[in-house]
């Protein structure tokens, strides 16, 4: 499989907002480290500035050959995201990056995100930037994306109930999800992406916030199969977008 | 000794005790199970049950392939009471000392479906309990020891459906370096500036390497989260400092990947 990153640290001396994030070059570098221990391969890796907006939205950015997200079929963005206190319902989630090119910075994933349709390949998206997977608003922002895209993860918390910088989680969603070679493939826990989010997910996060894995399906069972059972590795065909099955886990 | 007269020499020196601990900590009966060992960790499985521990630290993990929401041997949704009792058994059969545990708490898994009924709306379900698991923390002499833990998930019937347990044995020298931490917190340490943030919490406390990987890296540090000052921004930056306020480097997993050389190329 095919697999990308994008990781912001740097923030403010761009003046994109802040603060900075230390932990999220770590956090990607680990995470490439994993797939690429599983025999994966990269397409993109890229940091800070070379990050882009436009890498996220479906006007062309998201399969720039330089480094579009819906170019692999796994991609890892950690960085900032948006987190509303409290979330409602119409709230817009967002992915924030500082790109030298590419603006605007911020990403509306309901209205400009679209994964797995056209050219895209993407079959995984994984979001470890804060709280930009509310439960409350997910029929509204994180549904529409699914356009061939079988899963994505992600955060629901608010701003007292935040996930933290930090690189355990990406690094341990990558060991647990890759697929390592044998015996390490039984030796440490290789889990459904579901599961591994479940587990990973809820590392360095805020009580009250919550590590949520959407799935979608032809059917109910497919949805929930998928959500519960699918691994990066299985090679499923794209799903029908008829139903949506997601779980999360509070810490 | 080749490879593979190796792994049997190994089978042989260390199956058995692999074999025990399964049985005590995980009640896994192991009956002429395969055993595999590189790196930094090994382990037993028969078809249906995995047993596998790390060299290198207390660090544990158990599975049963049918455990899970709707997996032919289900997960537990029962009284909390019941998997915070199975988390103590195994704590206490992993020799974890009591004082250490900090506490047990039940974290709920909770799932959700939506049917699509036109365009991009949908009909949404109500929620759905998936299962309960019981997660231990750890503290020692009252400070916490944030990486660590013990999670532990049981089948519909209660017994073990899966055991992560990463507990590393932690020196006197990481206890007293967090000590004298503790006590510059307590004097009022004051944090660095952070652009764009501030200070919400400061405390002392002990870090380690994660579960799965090939480093444990353990260290003292004085842990400070930092509260975003732009509305509607999450992530909270985190710093790690040593008693000179310096920032600490995060405990590995695996060696990390060599960043790209190259800078992206402006759109044409």
């Amino acid at each position: 499989m095919r697999y990308s990153t994008g990781g912001v640290r740097d923030y403010v001396a761009k003046g994109c907002g802040g603060p900075d994030l230390p932990a999220t070059i770590s956090e990607v570098r680990a995470f490439q480290a994993w797939y690429g221990f599983a025999g994966h391969t990269a397409v993109s890796t890229w940091e800070n500035g070379d990050v882009w907006g436009s890498d996220f939205r479906d006007d062309g950015g998201d399969v720039d050959p330089s480094g579009g997200s819906d170019l692999p079929e796994i991609y890892l963005f950690a960085g900032h995201g948006s987190c509303q206190n409290p979330p409602k319902a119409t709230d817009p989630d967002f992915l924030i990056v500082c790109g030298n090119f590419g603006t605007p910075n911020t990403v509306n994933v309901g209205n400009s995100s679209r994964w797995g349709n056209g050219q895209g390949s993407l079959q995984f998206m994984f979001v470890d930037a804060s709280c930009p997977m509310d439960l409350v608003s997910l029929s509204k922002n994180w549904f529409p994306v699914f356009r061939g895209l079988h899963m994505a993860t992600g955060h629901s918390g608010t701003s007292n109930a935040d996930a933290l910088d930090s690189d355990a989680r990406g690094s341990q969603l990558a060991a647990r999800t890759a697929g390592l070679p044998p015996p390490f493939s039984w030796l440490f826990p290789q889990q459904s992406v579901g599961d591994a989010w479940m587990d990973a997910g809820t590392i360095d996060i805020q009580s009250g916030c919550s590590a949520v894995a959407l799935a979608v399906g032809a059917t109910q069972a497919d949805a929930i199969d998928r959500r519960e059972n699918e691994r990066v590795t299985d090679n499923r065909s794209d799903p029908v977008v008829n139903w949506a099955a997601w779980k999360w886990r509070t810490a | 000794m080749a490879d593979g007269n190796l792994q049997r020499v190994l089978s042989r020196v260390a199956s058995t005790q692999l074999i025990a601990s399964a049985r005590a900590v995980a009640g896994f009966r192991l009956a002429r199970p395969e055993f595999g060992s590189a790196a930094n960790v090994s382990g037993v499985r028969t078809r249906i049950l995995t047993f596998s521990w790390r060299h290198d630290s207390r660090t544990m993990f158990a599975s049963h392939v049918h455990y899970g929401y709707q997996r032919r041997a289900g997960a537990w949704t029962g009284a909390d009471k019941t998997a915070i009792t199975a988390c103590r058994r195994v704590l206490r059969a992993a020799k974890i000392p009591a004082a250490e545990i900090a506490g047990i708490d039940i974290q709920r898994e909770l799932g959700q479906i939506a049917e699509r009924t036109s365009g991009d709306d949908f009909r949404v379900s109500e929620p759905t309990l998936l299962r309960k698991l019981a997660h231990a923390r750890r503290s020692v002499r009252g400070i916490p020891v944030w990486s660590s833990y013990a999670t532990v998930g049981l089948t519909a019937k209660g017994d073990i459906g899966s055991l992560e347990l990463h507990w590393p044995e932690l020196t006197e020298v990481v206890m007293r370096e967090a000590g004298i931490l503790n006590q510059l917190v307590k004097r009022g340490l004051r944090p660095p500036d952070l652009k764009g943030g501030r200070p919400e919490s400061v405390k002392a406390g002990v870090i380690h390497s994660p579960s799965v990987g090939f480093f444990m890296d353990v260290v003292a540090v004085v842990r400070v989260i930092y509260a975003v000052e732009e509305p509607g921004t999450g992530r909270k930056p985190v710093l790690y400092l040593d008693r000179h306020g310096e920032q600490i480097d995060p405990p590995r997993s695996i060696r990390l990947a060599t960043p790209s050389a190259t800078e992206r190329a402006k759109p044409t």
